[in-house]
């Protein structure tokens, strides 16, 4: 028979075959750390949060205007570190006033805290993917929903604090009703974008292979709308995360934004800082982790290869 | 002649036949020899003769030799193949049987094989009688070609009461099943409009469509695209987010025609037999572009279509990549003979590929020309410098040519 | 020099003025709390505010000048023949661009959809439907609106919406002012980038609210502490979009520029600069919507007037249908507000709807 059409393919298959030496992981770590210490971008990213630190600290230390109660980078760190008061001795030195730090347990209750109100807020507002999908799929239902929605996305969802305290009866059901609120527009919103993103012509394949409206919903609606999917859980994420504080100020206890108000009242300086900090750390820890789960989704999209 | 008459006794269906109506037969008997590498027929052919092999070899896939030869291989002398033509109830088509070595045959006339047979009743009847035997026993048969496109007086006009774009006026022709029709024209002539049409994507304003008789597109009708029809996008519509092998298995598992496991082994098949085995678990995204349109048109063929609609499908690849596809195409038709509907602008492509050319004017597309080309199959690459194709190429440019420059004058973008 | 030039070193100009006279002149004012008697003691009182923070308000003459020169950027473009002829092409009468855009099913249905949800709202209280029957049903709130004593009369009311604007243009201003000169040096510099962006990245995932506190100690008044964190909220999202929107320039651009005998500054204005303004656009508009979050939320801990303020003090005295006006109108200036940016930034950038 003709030569083109039987001659199998070899090229993937040989190039997989010619490894000549097995890097082991833990070499290639070691490679890209040597890499990285080389680069000149990463020492100079070191000078800047260096330069930032000794600015904190000559803020303290020369007592800028408006800076009275600021704390010292160390002192702030020595109150995070240490045990409180009578826990292991009575050294002055080796204490930490307030005991908000890693040996006392109320940093681990206010991060359990908001890490428990994010996670429910952020279950429940991942019912706008399906709504987002269904609005994507069938015109009719987006007309009928996307008014309504339109009209209440703008309004602040910090702003339906009295209202959730007045239809909540609870102390939590507020605080993640409202975190569900802000991710959920930014959910459902992203989703519906996704949707609309997906090329046409996607759509003309399968239904010339005989799919039906729900074979074209499952096999080509929701994997294609994926990534924006999951950029829509990032923005949700935070957008969440955001309102937890406010409604953890106004209306929580315990939690790490009480903490901050809270710190603020008692002019308690490191467990402020402490708190903003936890709070910006875990914030981008949440964020690493759905972006882990989103490169193991999205393993299709290639980053490099050929466009056709 | 003698010798021809001992030959032809020792052939297994004829051994009861008498002296007389072997010389009858020796009579109608022609030789012919095939150099290697020639086809004798091509699969959708109906051969009027049947073939007795004198010395060489020849492949014929799925034949029950008469002395029990190896499948796919008719290498004894006096072995049989292609005796559907003899059948005459069963009009069955074959596949391609393509010549190993130098290969000497007697073609021996089906029709007049019949009328001696039947002059002689007595072993005559029972000679059909092993010949119908042994095509009961061959498996896997070509379906009578299929596909045939009528198009008649096909005309589209977007936004009728607004801007009023006439992309298409008035076309027509005809496309026999399993032939090959390409239709060249500049940008925006309404090529992609007449191939949505004829898939399904969208409705004529007048005119109509028919496929095999049956009226597949009409103005006011209701779209129903489907997989009789299946397309080759320009772009690549190969689902990103599904492996190779999901891809081509995509179409019979959603008809509900077969279980996941039958498909995935029909596929795998499939592919093995066009090339593209070892690439079933990866993602589109990670081969290259000339893997990609094959697969895609490996996708469609899975499904049996009855014409197989491309778009422009080599556009984006470079000139080198493309003359190794048309070749790849062109063997794939051979295989399977599906009747074909190409859209392109590349003036070359449209001869090389094509039985029929259609060439067709700038907005408002019309049908300017129509060329049948009469280069002998299998193409080779071979044939772009030959007489012929330039005769025909001079035939064709002067009025492709003059369609370009309107459209250029014109600075038309692509409708649709 | 040309207008477009001395307008460009007017603003650079300008901007270091405000920023620098501003920081050390601590205007200690403080709204009186009880408003001086008169009809429109509490309007009055936002005048005087707006006026003590002189520079504040002085800063506005910078989107002015902004404005100015990108208006230039956009006549250069209108000119175009292309643009308009597409402008001409586009002539239907308006009747009939009105009626296929007002009468068709989709926004009928869209209106159903919203009267469905009004009507829910409304007869919950009666019906009883679990959660939402809490809340003051819609003719209650409409009514408590517009009587006597309602919102809609009350000076308080709309001088809540004089002040929250203020602060939210003041706050929005800054970051613009602050943030898009700065996205754009880091996009065009690698160095200054690595040096400052981890720094940034610390504190770009903490949310404003949790600043306010700190806000509150460094800021000499409450006023400059809540346009701070609205500074703040919108910062974070306009650099990281001017930053994208500077990698996104086709090189390919940048090339040819040069390649015609651009030098460097007209390389930056002519082809970075709008290349990158629809990423700041999308930066502004994303930015004002979070900016109106954070000022509601720094208005209810702790602001003295606005709307979101109104909001917690009707709640606190208990009087739920002001609080779900104060939401509305919060909900209303957002859209408003984003909508503006929007519109404002795509007349800027005609050169988007041609591609």
């Amino acid at each position: 028979m003709a030569k083109i059409l039987t001659k199998p393919l070899s090229a993937p298959r040989a190039e997989a075959a010619e490894q000549p030496v097995a890097y082991s992981r833990r070499r290639i770590l070691w490679l890209k750390t040597k890499k990285a210490l080389t680069e000149r971008y990463f020492w100079l990213g070191l000078l800047g949060i260096f330069a930032f630190f000794v600015g904190w600290d000559f803020a303290y230390r020369f007592e800028l205007p408006r800076m009275e109660k600021l704390e010292s980078p160390l002192y702030t760190f020595r109150e995070f570190t240490l045990p409180p008061r009578g826990a292991l001795t009575y050294n002055p030195a080796f204490e930490s006033k307030w005991g908000y730090g890693i040996w006392g347990t109320a940093w681990y209750t206010d991060i359990g805290m908001s890490v428990w109100r994010i996670s429910q807020a952020f279950a429940w507002s991942l019912l706008g993917i399906p709504i987002g999908l269904l609005m994507g799929w069938k015109r009719s239902i987006r007309d009928f929903v996307f008014a309504p929605f339109e009209l209440m996305r703008p309004i602040p969802p910090i702003s339906w604090v009295p209202l959730a305290i007045v239809m909540f009866p609870t102390q939590e059901a507020p605080i993640v009703f409202l975190c569900t609120i802000a991710s959920f527009f930014a959910v459902t919103l992203n989703t519906l974008l996704g949707v609309d993103s997906i090329d046409p012509v996607y759509f003309r394949a399968a239904r010339c292979l005989g799919s039906s409206e729900w074979d074209i919903f499952r096999h080509v609606i929701i994997p294609g709308a994926m990534p924006f999917i999951f950029t829509g859980m990032l923005i949700g994420l935070g957008v969440a995360w955001f309102s937890l504080v406010g409604g953890e100020i106004i209306a929580g206890t315990w939690g790490l934004g009480y903490r901050t108000m809270d710190a603020y009242m008692n002019v308690a300086t490191p467990q402020l800082l402490i708190a903003m900090f936890t709070i910006g750390f875990i914030g981008m820890l949440m964020g690493v982790g759905l972006r882990m789960l989103q490169r193991r989704a999205l393993a299709w999209k290639a980053k490099t290869g050929e466009s056709i | 002649m003698e010798e021809l008459i001992r030959f032809l006794g020792r052939v297994e269906i004829f051994k009861d036949c008498g002296r007389g109506t072997l010389e009858k037969i020796a009579g109608v008997c022609e030789e012919k020899r095939f150099g290697r590498g020639a086809i004798v027929y091509r699969t959708g052919d109906a051969p009027d003769c049947f073939y007795v092999l004198k010395q060489g070899a020849v492949s014929h896939p799925s034949v029950v030799g008469t002395r029990g030869s190896d499948d796919g291989l008719v290498r004894s002398p006096a072995d049989l193949f292609g005796f559907a033509a003899v059948v005459e109830e069963m009009k069955r088509r074959v596949f391609t049987v393509e010549c190993l070595e130098d290969t000497t045959v007697y073609a021996i006339n089906g029709a007049r094989l019949r009328e001696i047979l039947k002059m002689d009743p007595a072993t005559g009847y029972a000679v059909m009688q092993r010949l119908a035997g042994l095509m009961a026993k061959a498996q896997g048969f070509v379906p009578a070609r299929s596909g045939s496109l009528s198009i008649r007086h096909a005309g589209k006009i977007y936004d009728p009461e607004g801007i009023h774009v006439v992309a298409v006026e008035d076309c027509s022709f005809e496309v026999p099943a399993g032939g090959l029709c390409v239709v060249v024209g500049p940008s925006g002539c309404g090529k992609t409009t007449l191939l949505n049409t004829i898939a399904g994507f969208d409705n004529l304003t007048s005119g109509e469509v028919h496929l095999d008789g049956q009226l597949i597109a009409a103005p006011g009708r209701e779209l129903k695209p489907g997989p009789d029809r299946i397309v080759v996008f320009q772009q690549g519509a190969l689902f990103p987010w599904k492996t190779v092998l999901d891809n081509v298995t995509y179409g019979p598992i959603i008809q509900r025609k077969m279980k996941k496991k039958e498909a995935v082994a029909q596929a795998l098949a499939l592919m093995e037999k066009v090339g593209l085995a070892g690439i079933e678990s990866q993602f589109p995204g990670e081969i290259s572009s000339g893997m990609r349109r094959r697969v895609e048109i490996v996708r469609a063929l899975v499904n049996d279509p009855k014409i197989l609609l491309l778009d422009e499908p080599f556009r984006a690849l470079d000139a080198l990549t493309k003359s190794v596809m048309h070749e790849y195409l062109l063997e794939l038709y051979d295989l399977s003979h599906k009747t074909i509907f190409f859209i392109t602008h590349d003036l070359e492509e449209a001869i090389f590929l094509a039985d029929l050319v259609v060439i067709m004017t700038t907005r408002p597309g019309r049908v300017k020309k129509l060329i049948a080309v009469d280069l002998p199959r299998p193409r080779t690459y071979r044939m772009l410098s030959s007489k012929r194709f330039l005769e025909l190429k001079q035939q064709t440019i002067e009025g492709v040519h003059e369609e370009a420059l309107k459209a250029f004058e014109a600075g038309e973008r692509e409708l649709a | 020099m040309s207008a477009a030039g001395f307008a460009k070193w007017a603003l650079v100009l300008w901007t270091i003025l405000c920023i620098g006279l501003g920081f050390f002149r601590f205007t200690d004012t403080t709204f009186p709390l009880n408003p001086p008697p008169g009809v429109h003691g509490e309007l009055h009182i936002a005048l005087q505010a707006m006026r003590a923070y002189q520079f504040w308000g002085a800063i506005w003459i910078a989107p002015a000048i902004g404005l100015f020169l990108l208006w230039r950027m956009k006549r250069e473009v209108d000119d175009e023949p292309a643009v308009r002829r597409r402008r001409l092409e586009r002539r239907q009468p308006l009747a009939r661009r009105l009626g296929k855009t007002l009468l068709n099913v989709h926004t009928f249905r869209g209106v159903l959809g919203v009267l469905a949800v009004l009507i829910i709202w409304q007869l919950a209280q009666p019906l009883g439907v679990p959660i939402i029957k809490r809340i003051p049903p819609l003719s209650e709130v409409v009514m408590r609106f517009f009587d006597d004593r309602g919102l809609f009369w009350r000076d308080k009311y709309w001088a809540g919406w004089v002040i929250s604007l203020f602060r939210i243009f003041s706050g929005f201003i800054l970051a613009l002012l602050i943030g898009v000169p700065q996205g754009l040096a880091w996009g065009l510099s690698r160095t200054l980038k690595s040096v400052s962006f981890p720094v940034f990245e610390i504190f770009r995932p903490i949310p404003p609210l949790a600043f306010l506190p700190a806000a509150i100690y460094l800021m000499p008044t409450a006023e400059l502490s809540i346009i701070f964190v609205i500074f703040l909220g919108a910062y974070f999202t306009i650099v990281i979009n001017t930053i994208n929107g500077v990698y996104n320039v086709d090189k390919s651009m940048e090339r040819a520029a040069l390649s015609l005998g651009a030098k460097r500054s007209d390389v930056f204005w002519k082809v970075i600069f709008p290349g990158t303004l629809p990423s700041i656009i999308t930066g502004a508009t994303v930015g004002m919507g979070i900016t109106w979050m954070v000022l509601v939320a720094a208005e209810m801990i702790a602001g003295r007037s606005g709307i979101g303020f109104l909001t917690w003090e009707s709640y606190t005295a208990g009087d739920i249908p002001q609080v779900v006006v104060g939401m509305a109108s919060m909900g209303v200036g957002g859209a408003i507000c984003s909508a503006i940016i929007w519109r404002l930034g795509t007349n800027l950038t005609p050169w988007r709807r041609l591609f």
